[in-house]
């Protein structure tokens, strides 16, 4: 809800400034969104508890003027000279305002225009900028006048984005006035909960605040009495469904022109977020944006045409089977057999509380006004808008409750003011149908409920006066207090509900804030670990230390989406079978994830242009149906994704290369050390999504912990990625939690000095270098503590299809120290074996 | 304060007990801490966003 403080300010007095206006609302349940400035100062503050927005005002360069004479420009049509005084001197400006055009060349006007002048200097939205550009006025020479100030338009001004003319003031605007003192605003933008529809509205909010402020609420009353005969014998109402219709209030109005509504009534419903259309339909806007209560307005004429010239008679009933009604819109609805409209003797007319029909509506052509103020039961009206995906102000407010008692009084209220703008002579009496009269809750609280409830101690006067000023009747009794529910809200309850309902009253009133902390009497439950939760933040933890960011996805996808990585690249696509929702909030994401790499992947497309480096992590569950149960697998999983760049760019790494599978097996290795894990193991592999030859799976003893790789070039395809490689390690991790050893060992500091020598061997390309790694380990036996490769490469000297690899050993025992003669058997072991199992040479 | 209706399908009698319940999301205190004005961020997944964490 749009709330203007002009607006706010008709029905209760405010002398807070607007930071601390907005804070009293929203401590009160009103939370207040956005404070959008139209003219008003922005409060200073370093930082403020709200986001402001919009323009303000230079109370200087920007003032009420006058244009006395519009003259023609004489070197553009489409240009017009005003004359214009702004308290002080007199100006010729310029400005190519249509509106302006039919003033021009009348010589001196009968009476002046009030416009919005800014001057030279002044700040303002850039009127011929789509959006909202800031921009100066500057000094320019347009078509050889010279131009230094303008008149505005709402859009340069921050009103609304309406650009076609400059705006017209009322007439009594008083020439030189800032214009921030003559019609500066704010708009306040509330989140209005569910159960507070009665504040969608300004007198609601005006309720509040006068409420929390201890000012009075000054109501709005009709500006114009009824003055033409009596309604009696023009229109009659027939409720076939009053359980779904309580009410139906109507009033008539006649001989009313159609015409434009007053500037100012046209400004609030903008700022109100709504479009001003005429002054007949904008009184019913206008009204509801004041009360609360929708109306609508018929055409009278063409309803006594439809009945045949007869007077004619409103029936609301609940649809007919197969029953259309082309609804304001101009579409065709096709209705459901409880939803309720509006009809005469020969048909629908419009939609219940959602939207009018096209044929009675407003037009130039009318001139008697049947206005409607109904109530309807919210449910109904929530449903039927829900299968329309009809929204409008009147069905969101219908669908959260509107009080029946407020019919008559909004009818009345709009009359008035469809007299005041329109003309017009409003009917005597109304049509008032009222089968299903509301009950307005009686509910008797204590100051020991209060206690309880809210741990405050109040008295029982105390407690009336907190509610009094929202409209509650409160009868203090003793030690208790009898409080009757004001007829404009539906939100209190009966009974023990009724209770809960006015504590919250009472607890808004008092301020949340204002309740006293306190110790929880009993004592805390004890806090138990969750070792499996802590070692998944242990392993988060490490990944971020290596440089990795984390990432939350959600877990509601489509197939298809997933296809993009689970679908082979060698044989047709299987159907898998997903955890379904029943009630998904849009196709897209309609099943449940069951793979969390494909959510890693889509995060590295959507980013792919954004770093040259992406190093992505997410830990979270892949949902897997399984067969004859209910509930799915919920495995725990660890994907990672790498690709871009290994280093970013810097003085010192100009040529960084792109990431590969080594920098991921790297990444899984130093996560394999941090927790600990000493018997890991990398083997070549091949696995579905994966690139032939750079993919390997990660065990630790025989347990497989994951698989990873680079992806396949086919796979990569499918997504925006760049020519980088892409990495994915799609890890396990309940697998690798639970090899996390409880507790780590270590071994004594060696005693005796190591023996260290480098042996190089040439091998078959087939032979990878683990290979080797294992078999010089296996017949070192104990005494080969630790073998390392350091080069690798390839030469003519050592033949085609061969590669020579050279190691690092290190020999020891804990023991004594190895002799000469050892170390030579061991070495001669090692190098026939190679020889035999491998066909491996040794290089000198 | 949770709503007597929702203690009674609950199974406990509104007119003995009554309830406070306080949502407190990870996200609504970092974002009342780091200043962030949209809670989608955290969602969103755009590393421009994410990187401010490291």
């Amino acid at each position: 809800m749009k709330v203007p403080l002009s607006w706010l300010k008709d029905y209760v007095d405010i002398d807070l400034p607007l930071d601390k206006l907005a804070r009293l609302l929203t401590m009160a349940g009103l939370e207040v969104d956005e404070i959008h400035v139209v003219g008003l100062p922005i409060p200073l503050s370093d930082h403020h508890e709200f986001r402001f927005s919009g323009l303000e005002w230079d109370r200087e360069m920007i003032v009420v003027a006058q244009i006395d004479e519009v003259m023609p420009h004489p070197n553009a049509d489409r240009l017009v000279l005003c004359k214009l005084k702004d308290g002080k001197d007199e100006y010729i400006v310029l400005t190519g305002a249509p509106n302006l055009y039919p003033y021009k060349g009348q010589g001196p006007l009968a009476e002046p225009i009030k416009v919005a002048y800014a001057k030279e200097g002044a700040i303002l939205y850039d009127g011929h900028q789509p959006g909202l550009e800031l921009t100066t006025l500057k000094r320019a020479k347009i078509r050889g006048v010279e131009s230094f100030s303008m008149v505005c338009s709402e859009k340069e001004l921050g009103i609304s984005d309406e650009h076609e003319g400059v705006i017209f003031l009322e007439p009594d605007a008083p020439t030189g006035m800032p214009l921030v003192d003559y019609m500066g605003d704010a708009v306040f933008d509330i989140s209005i909960l569910p159960n507070m529809i009665r504040n969608a509205c300004v007198v609601g909010v005006a309720r509040e605040v006068a409420a929390l402020t201890g000012k009075p609420l000054k109501k709005p009353s009709p500006t114009r009495k009824a003055s033409g005969t009596s309604i009696k014998g023009k229109i009659s109402i027939e409720i076939k469904s009053p359980e779904l219709n309580p009410r139906f209030t109507v009033g008539m109005i006649n001989n009313c022109l159609h015409t434009q509504s007053p500037y100012w009534v046209q400004r609030r419903l903008r700022l109100a977020g709504m479009r001003p259309i005429n002054s007949l339909v904008d009184a019913t806007n206008y009204v509801m944006l004041e009360l609360g209560q929708p109306l609508h307005a018929f055409d009278y004429d063409v309803l006594v045409k439809r009945a045949g010239g007869k007077a004619p008679t409103i029936i609301t009933r609940t649809a007919k089977e197969n029953e259309k009604l082309t609804t304001l819109d101009n579409v065709e609805r096709a209705l459901k057999d409880y939803t309720v409209l509006v009809c005469d003797t020969s048909g629908a007319l419009s939609v219940a509380g959602v939207m009018g029909g096209l044929e009675s509506e407003i037009t130039e052509s009318t001139h008697t006004v049947l206005l409607e103020g109904a109530a309807w039961n919210f449910i109904n009206i929530r449903k039927t808008m829900g299968y329309l995906k009809l929204k409008s102000e009147a069905s969101y407010r219908f669908a959260r409750g509107i009080h029946p008692e407020l019919c008559p009084e909004a009818v009345n209220l709009c009359l008035g003011r469809m007299a005041e703008w329109s003309g017009g002579e409003i009917l005597g009496n109304l049509v008032d149908e009222y089968p299903v009269p509301a009950k307005d809750p009686v509910v008797t609280i204590t100051p020991a409920d209060v206690y309880r409830w809210l741990g405050i101690s109040l008295t029982a006067l105390q407690i009336a006066d907190l509610l009094t000023p929202l409209e509650f009747v409160c009868k203090v009794n003793g030690d208790s207090v009898t409080v009757q529910t004001p007829p404009h809200r539906m939100d209190i309850g009966d009974g023990v509900i009724g209770v809960a309902d006015l504590m919250e009253e009472v607890a808004r009133m008092y301020g949340y804030d204002n309740i006293p902390a306190t110790r929880l009497a009993d004592e805390m439950p004890p806090q138990r670990n969750n070792p499996s939760l802590e070692q998944e933040e242990r392993v988060r933890d490490l990944l971020a230390k290596f440089g990795l960011q984390e990432i939350i996805s959600y877990r509601m996808t489509s197939p298809e989406r997933e296809a993009r990585w689970l679908q082979p690249v060698d044989r047709p696509a299987g159907d898998l079978e997903y955890v379904t929702l029943l009630n998904p909030i849009a196709a897209e994401r309609r099943v449940m994830r069951r793979s969390v790499t494909a959510s890693v992947l889509e995060t590295i497309e959507k980013n792919i242009r954004l770093s040259d480096q992406l190093m992505l992590f997410e830990i979270g569950q892949a949902y897997l149906p399984r067969e004859g149960q209910v509930l799915p697998a919920e495995p725990r999983r660890l994907s990672i994704v790498l690709s871009g760049r290994r280093e970013t760019l810097a003085w010192d790494q100009k040529n960084s290369a792109a990431m590969d599978f080594f920098d991921l097996k790297g990444i899984l290795e130093e996560l394999g050390e941090a927790l600990n894990l000493h018997a890991v193991s990398f083997t070549s592999n091949q696995a579905g999504g994966f690139h032939p030859g750079k993919c390997a799976v990660w065990r630790n003893n025989d347990v497989e912990l994951g698989v990873f790789g680079e992806i396949h070039p086919l796979v990569k395809d499918r997504y925006d990625f760049m020519p980088s490689p892409v990495l994915v390690a799609d890890i396990d991790l309940e697998a690798l939690l639970s090899a996390i050893p409880e507790l780590m060992s270590t071994a004594p500091v060696p005693s005796f000095p190591p023996v260290l020598e480098d042996l190089a061997f040439s091998v078959d390309e087939t032979v990878s270098a683990g290979q080797v790694e294992a078999l010089i380990r296996q017949t070192g036996g104990k005494t080969m503590v630790k073998v390392q490769l350091f080069d690798i490469f390839r030469s003519e000297q050592i033949g085609a299809g061969k590669k020579s690899l050279a190691y690092s050993l290190t020999y020891q025992t804990s023991d004594r120290t190895l002799t000469d003669e050892e170390v030579a058997l061991t070495r001669g072991r090692i190098i026939k074996r190679l020889e035999q199992e491998l066909g491996a040479k040794l290089r000198s | 304060m949770i709503h007597p209706v929702v203690l009674r399908n609950g199974g406990y009698d509104p007119e003995i007990y009554t309830g406070f319940a306080f949502g407190m999301g990870p996200e609504r205190i970092s974002m009342l801490r780091n200043h962030i004005t949209d809670i989608r961020n955290f969602w969103a997944n755009d590393v421009r966003f994410l990187e401010q964490f490291s």
